[in-house]
């Protein structure tokens, strides 16, 4: 067992070590330390948390404040061959809306020193499938076809470490189910991906890891159900639903671990600081109390939740 | 047929192949300038104005030379002097090459920051310093070319009419050094000042006034002044490189160029560091943003 921060990883390609930066008297982000490793870290936050500037610094077009970030041990600001290992897909349009497709992806690959830079584009943007458009002037684009672009000249020199901010803004819901897959595969195949986002729906898809942040600060870090047991002063909430609600009320509220048992809409909404003890012993309850349970679900357990809990904390 | 099936993983790695070398890189970052300082690749309009403006620039030299075989041809006597030397010519081009600065600076620098497009770069090995370079070195080219193609159209169709083409051609070759060095003068300080500008401009329109009004109020205001101080005539920045252009042909400047009587090596220091000033007001700018 170690007692390594969440927020850091056990073989880091990226190190953020008590990061701050400010602009004038604003402060983006406050005293961060985390890293980041090969899979996908999800960096959420609402909008003005610090995720965009922590990905500048991350991706070496900001200079820290105060603080140390280091890519493989190296400072990228001083280190430029650096960008031949990052791809980074900007929140920025950041596309030249005259170039196709084609001509865009291959000058991306022509930036970053790719020897055979039509090649790379035409593979590149076949895996984020515009293909058929790729001759087709960026100007004319959909946002979600632009944004699949951006994707392309990130990947087209084929890099390890990928830094993705809002990424699947403007797609629908076909192109982002397309992105989501390429993106784990990237990450499948031993890339470090960080992706920002504030859809919580996204990052949940997405990531095997997240990173919260808040007002420019490290919220939370972990997998969703690591940081929502670590919030030991928050009840765990569960709607139950059972054929005869009135005697499982009673059964409950007699219960150790329950400490909260409300009526809701025909359902009880039961408040528990202990779910596994809950989930353990309702079923044996029910049973002998000759009660059928219709429903037991969790209702705080998702990413929304565990972020609205986060976010009241500020 | 069989029952079984397999996805295969088609992998991604990092790639590990030959890469071009900065230079490669950098002249790519030039060629992508050049082709937007001209219009390459954008809308017909977008040509249009830089190859009329080039054509208007040509246009004087094709009729020097028509006008000579003519003459030849009907026997009418043109007299000893040229209707149109090396020197005199930029008085034509450099009226072009200001407009052509005027829209081509704001349009190479302010869209790329502006609109993000700066991370393109950026985000990659090309750092902004050799970002900034090849934009400034693809203006150069554009702007030489437009200084020196009229130019050589005049050397060699006034060669090409003389009775011996290469002694024509030698013969001048002594003297036709000096035509890209005074070019040189009329490209710094026309870029420098348009791309300091547009460095600070974030509208292309404003951009442009403000060129043309900066440039033409400097010149008016040390035109004015000089007669209070010869050396307010260092003012009058549009004026430098005419200056500077008689002082490396050796000939005496035209009257209507002010400061003649002020030494030439306070404009030629003026020049350079009015073009030092340009270049660190730019970068620092680009430092900013970056």
């Amino acid at each position: 067992m170690t007692d390594r921060s969440p927020a850091l990883v056990a073989e880091p390609v990226i190190e953020v070590t008590d990061v701050s930066k400010w602009f004038g008297d604003k402060v983006a982000n406050s005293k961060l330390t985390c890293s980041f490793g090969a899979g996908v870290t999800g960096l959420l936050g609402p909008n003005g948390a610090g995720k965009t500037t922590l990905l500048r610094m991350l991706a070496g077009l900001t200079q820290p404040s105060s603080g140390v970030i280091t890519v493989d041990g190296m400072d990228p600001r001083s280190h430029p061959l650096l960008f031949e290992r990052i791809g980074l897909v900007p929140e920025e349009d950041a596309v030249y809306g005259y170039l196709t497709a084609r001509q865009y992806v291959t000058y991306a690959g022509e930036l970053s020193g790719v020897s055979n830079p039509g090649q790379a584009a035409a593979d590149a943007l076949a895996t984020v499938q515009l293909t058929d458009s790729a001759d087709r002037k960026l100007g004319e684009f959909s946002k979600g076809m632009k944004q699949r672009t951006r994707v392309a000249a990130a990947i087209v020199h084929r890099p390890d470490i990928l830094i993705l901010d809002e990424p699947l803004n403007g797609t629908d819901p076909v192109q982002r189910a397309r992105l989501i897959a390429l993106i784990r595969s990237l990450a499948a195949a031993g890339a470090t991906v960080i992706v920002s986002s504030h859809v919580l729906v996204e990052v949940e898809r997405l990531a095997d890891r997240i990173l919260a942040m808040t007002s420019g600060r490290l919220a939370a870090a972990g997998s969703v159900e690591a940081i929502r047991a670590a919030m030991t002063d928050i009840p765990y909430r569960v709607r139950v639903a059972a054929d005869d609600l009135r005697s499982m009320g009673a059964l409950l509220i007699a219960h150790d671990a329950i400490s909260s048992v409300t009526l809701d809409a025909g359902e009880m909404l039961i408040e528990t600081d202990d779910l596994g003890a809950l989930g353990r012993d309702l079923p044996r309850l029910a049973v002998d109390s000759g009660i059928r349970i219709t429903r037991f679900e969790p209702e705080d357990m998702s990413l929304e939740a565990v972020f609205a809990y986060l976010d009241k904390r500020r | 047929m069989t029952s079984e099936g397999a996805v295969f993983d088609l992998g991604y790695e990092r790639y590990s192949g030959p890469r071009l070398g900065d230079r490669e890189v950098f002249w790519r970052m030039v060629i992508d300038g050049l082709r937007k300082s001209v219009g390459i690749g954008k809308r017909a309009r977008s040509k249009a104005f830089p190859f009329a403006l080039l054509a208007l620039a040509i246009l004087p030299a094709i009729g020097v030379v028509v006008i000579q075989v003519v003459a030849n041809i009907f026997g009418i006597p043109l007299g000893e002097e040229l209707l149109l030397n090396a020197p005199e010519y930029f008085d034509w081009t450099a009226q072009l090459i200001f407009f052509f600065v005027a829209v081509a600076v704001p349009n190479l620098l302010i869209p790329d920051r502006v609109e993000g497009v700066l991370l393109v770069y950026t985000s990659r090995p090309p750092t902004i310093n050799r970002y900034l370079v090849a934009r400034l070195v693809a203006m150069a080219i554009s702007v030489g070319t437009f200084l020196m193609v009229p130019q050589l159209v005049l050397l060699v169709g006034e060669g090409l009419i003389s009775d011996n083409f290469f002694g024509h051609m030698v013969d001048n070759l002594a003297f036709w050094w000096r035509v890209p060095l005074a070019a040189l003068f009329y490209l710094a300080v026309n870029v420098a000042a348009a791309a300091a500008i547009a460095a600070y401009v974030n509208n292309r329109g404003a951009a442009i006034a403000v060129y043309i009004i900066a440039m033409n109020v400097l010149s008016g205001v040390g035109f004015g002044l000089s007669s209070i101080n010869r050396f307010f005539s260092l003012i009058a920045i549009q004026f430098w490189p005419p200056r500077l252009r008689d002082w490396i042909f050796d000939r005496p400047s035209p009257e209507e160029v002010p400061g003649t009587d002020v030494p030439v090596v306070a404009v030629l220091g003026t020049t350079l560091a009015f073009v030092a000033l340009a270049v660190w007001l730019i970068m620092r700018r680009y430092r900013r943003l970056i």
